[in-house]
Parts: C-alpha cells; structure tokens; sequence
C-alpha cells in the first residue's frame, strides 16, 4: 500500500482540526452549529462574484472568498447580539439568503464548470504543500487569538463577540478549501458534541483526539477499502465521538447530564 | 434557449419565399443533436435546445414552452421514469412527444447494443463521441423525419446525402490522424467515455471514478497510481463538466500528460460536429504536461 499517499492529506487535516474545533465547543454551546454552512456560502459568493468580474487566479478567487467570510462574520456577529433569541434562525437566513444569491451568480457564469459549490463533498486527499501554507498560518491567528482572547462567548462582550466571529470565519473559509464543507461541519459538532461539559483544556484535548481518530481511521479506511474518503472520516468522526461521550458518561454520568 | 439570430432569419426568409412554410420544430437536448438535425432539415426544420449542456439537466418554464410547441423531441439522455427528461416531457403536455411516440427520438436506440462495448455502451451516454455512431443516429434520424413530415422528404434526402459526403470524408482522414494514438493508455476522468476509446482503439486504464457524483478513494488512487508509474507515456483525459481535481492530482503525481477535451459541440463553430473531432484528435496527440 502506498502510505505516503497519505502524508499531505493528514497534516491537512491536522490543520483542519486544529483550527475548527477549539471554536466547534464555543460553536455548540451557543447553539449555533450551522453558522460554518452560512459562512461557506458567503464566501462561495465572495468567489463567484470575483470569477463574475472577470478575475480566474486562484490567489484572487482566494482573497475574495476570506473577505466575503469576514463580512458574513461581522453580519452574524451583529445578529448573534442583536437576536439573541432566534440566532440559529438569523444564522438560516444568512444560510438560505447566501445559498440563493450563490445559484443566481451561478447561473450568470458561462464557464461554472468548476464552482465553489463543488467543495461540498470536498476531500483532503487533493491537498498540494502550497495549500498548507496558508492553512498553516491561520491555523496560527485562530490558536493565538482564541487564546489571547481568553474566549468566553457567555461573557457578551461585543469585543469578544466580534473576535469570535472573524476568527469563525477565517477558519471555516480556509477549512472548507481544503476539506469541503461536510468534513468541516463534522469537525465542528462531532468532537465537540462528544466533550460537552468538559473542562477547558481536558475538553480540547479530549475533542481533538476524538478527531484525529476520526480522521486517522478515514484516511487509512480509504486507503484499503475502496470507498470515498470524506464519507468514511466522518462516519469515523461519528463512531469516535459515540465512543468517549460514552465512556465519559459511563465514568462520570452526573457531569454529562449536567452538560 | 439558444435560438440563433440567423437562425429566426432563415425561418423567416422560408416563411417569406417558400411555398411550404418552416414545417418542422425539433426540440434537442443535446447540443450535439442539434446540429445534426440541422444539417440533415436545413431550411425545413426549426431546431431549439435549452441553454444546458450540464449532466444534470434543470429544466425551466422555457423549455416546457419548447417542448409543447415540437413536433419531434431528439434526446440522448436518460428518460427513464423519475428522470428530469421524462418529468419534462411529462409536464410539457405534449402527447405526441413522449418516448414511445414517432415525435420521441433518442439517438442510442440507433447504436447496435453489446458488440466490442457490451453494456457498459448501453449506460455510457456519450455515443456521439464516436463518429460512426453519428453516422447511424444521422440515417435514423433522416427516416424519423421523412416519416414526420413526408412533404419535405426531398430536402431531408438531399441534406442527408450531402451530410454522409462531408462526413465520410472527414472520417478517413479522423482516422489516418489518429492513426499514431492507436493503444495509447489513457486515464478516464469519468466512467462514461467509453465509445471514443473503442472508436480511436484507445486503452483505458480504468476511470477514476467509478460513479459520476462520487469522488475517488484513496485505494482507486493507490491502485492508478502504481499502473500509471509504468507506462509513462499514458494520458490524463480531462473533460469538460467534470471535476478536475483528481485528474490534476494524478497527472501531477505520476508526471503524466494531460489532454483536455471537450465532451460536445461548440455551435458558434463553423461546423460544430466536424470541429468537434478534429479538436479531440488534435488535443489528444498533443497532450500538455504540467
């Protein structure tokens, strides 16, 4: 078998968990889960409007997807303050609103051969070391701002709140490139669904070995069975995270209950 | 609905200077056959497609209206039940025009079934990618509108014969072209491209992927990768409307060529159909490395 077929798609999807799910914890706590979807479709926009305009290099399709990512961040970031009661809806209305300006500009392109809507059954195993690079350094910001930032959503601070958000998306933004919005979502919910009432750092870890095992038993499930590798990661995501959310209740049933 | 300027021109100057007036309204699917059915009618038929040429086949308000006003309905693709084909004709409210019906034509019924192909020819729906079967679609296709519209049969016998002058023509020297490409392995990038490689004698080294909508697996990837590291010389096929990242990756791994080809006619050309194999032969012999 031929093992070094695996090298570049698991240190992507390193990568991918390493930024999606320290924010997936925040991300199911405020019960917003679809807020990547909302945000991979703005930034589908972002993309098509460039290829609309007459722009074809990846770097500036790239560069117009994260800045559409980031005005769906400050959107969400102001309707996640401003209705705090029916955020999931606001989050849908991005979503639904997003989806269909997407399909309209879709329509427009004459050459929509290859469009972002594509990614999204996207896999890892496509990945070149020029599209590390990038992930790689947001990897980076979302690690050092999550920590900086101390982040503590339930705290309301609209400072915190907005850091939040564009770190969401700059993360969900370069996820999705390389991943495709499936995995990304998986990432997201899973781990953290599996780790809920956990404490911060034990919380983290635990969420992040749920991953890579996830993503470990995917890729190499790929490799031998010939089945596709996004299906099986998250089908593996899935059993990983059923797994130590059952051991944590079986160990500690009270503290589950109170998650 | 693509409908020329100079087509509504010719139908006009037929309704205009004719005695019988613009007979026959031919709705295609395929870009592919629309041109065909316009060089077999001419000035006797009237040929309208919808925009679409994606696999997937959205229909619009537009081409119920199209379908309604057609006399014959030319289409290759799947029109089994639950099909957006068949839900088109179905919702069209166009009797006659249903599969089963004369004003129905699906050119694969032309094709033999089995022979050097066997079943996977009868799935694959890119029949016209090999020139022969154009041939046969375009004799059938004569007689079903002779049969629809006996008045004009003069003009579709004479549009015929000229069509198989040009076309027999253009098929020997096709084939002196691609003479050297004979054996030459090839990578598919999906798995319905069968009737070009059995027309050009090509050898698949099997598609990437084995289903249209779902991308490779690592193990598919392993496998091609290890028969492609042998024959250096084989070619990525990349086609239009299909994804082309696992083309690329391949190709790029294996340092192997890529030929990219497109999977019908260009109407803005000259004559689509013809142009149409000299690009495949001609993108096929000079394959582009990476």
């Amino acid at each position: 078998m031929n093992f070094e077929l695996l090298l570049l798609p698991s240190l992507a999807g390193l990568l991918v968990l390493l930024m999606i799910v320290p924010l997936g914890r925040i991300v199911v706590d405020q019960g917003i889960v679809f807020v990547d979807l909302a945000i991979a479709a703005v930034a589908g926009i972002g993309a098509l409007a460039a290829q609309f305009a007459g722009y074809s290099d990846i770097w500036v399709l790239r560069a117009a997807a994260t800045a559409a990512a980031l005005l769906a961040g400050l959107l969400l970031a102001w309707c996640h303050g401003r209705f705090p009661a029916s955020r999931q809806a606001a989050v849908g209305a991005v979503f639904a609103l997003a989806s269909a300006a997407g399909l309209l500009l879709l329509d427009q392109q004459p050459q929509a051969d290859v469009h972002p809507f594509a990614l999204l059954i996207g896999d890892l195993l496509w990945t070149t070391p020029q599209m590390l690079w990038p992930a790689a350094v947001v990897t980076l910001c979302v690690l050092t701002g999550l920590i900086a930032g101390q982040l503590r959503l339930a705290a309301d601070s609209v400072a915190a709140r907005l850091l939040f958000f564009l770190l969401l998306a700059l993360a969900v933004n370069s996820a999705v490139q390389i991943a495709g919005v499936l995995l990304v979502f998986a990432s997201l919910v899973l781990p953290a669904l599996a780790v809920r009432g956990a404490g911060a750092a034990a919380g983290i870890t635990l969420a992040l070995l749920v991953g890579i095992a996830g993503f470990a038993g995917g890729l190499l499930g790929s490799l031998y069975i010939d089945l596709p590798a996004a299906g099986l990661i998250v089908a593996c995501l899935g059993a990983a995270a059923l797994l130590c959310g059952g051991l944590r209740a079986l160990i500690a049933p009270s503290r589950d209950a109170a998650g | 609905m693509t409908v020329s300027f100079k087509t509504h021109l010719a139908g006009l100057l037929v309704v205009l200077f004719s005695p019988a007036a613009v007979a026959m309204n031919v709705f295609a699917c395929e870009p592919e056959w629309a041109v065909l059915a316009r060089s077999l009618g001419g000035s006797a038929v009237q040929v309208v497609t919808l925009g679409d040429q994606t696999p997937a086949f959205r229909p619009r308000p537009g081409g119920f209206a199209a379908v309604r006003a057609t006399d014959l309905v030319v289409c290759s693709r799947d029109a089994r039940p639950g099909s957006g084909l068949l839900r088109l004709l179905q919702r069209s409210d166009n009797r006659g025009a249903l599969p089963g019906e004369p004003g129905f034509f699906n050119p694969r019924d032309s094709i033999p079934a089995g022979g050097a192909a066997g079943a996977s020819a009868t799935r694959d729906p890119a029949i016209h990618l090999d020139p022969r079967n154009i041939m046969r679609v375009a004799r059938s296709l004569t007689g079903r509108l002779v049969v629809l519209d006996p008045d004009n049969a003069e003009i579709y016998k004479r549009g015929a014969l000229a069509f198989f002058h040009r076309w027999r023509a253009a098929m020997s020297k096709w084939e002196a072209q691609a003479r050297p490409l004979r054996d030459t392995a090839v990578v598919l990038d999906r798995p319905d491209w069968q009737h070009l490689s059995n027309w050009l004698g090509l050898r698949p080294l099997g598609p990437l992927q084995h289903r249209a909508a779902v991308p490779p697996s690592l193990h598919r990837l392993s496998r091609l990768l290890e028969q492609a590291t042998d024959q250096p010389d084989a070619i990525v096929i990349q086609t239009a409307h299909a994804p082309q990242q696992a083309s690329a990756w391949l190709a790029n791994r294996a340092s192997l060529r890529i030929a990219h080809l497109p999977d019908s006619v260009n109407p803005a050309d000259d004559e689509p159909l013809i142009t149409l194999f000299y690009t495949l032969i001609e993108r096929l012999s000079n394959p582009q490395t990476q």
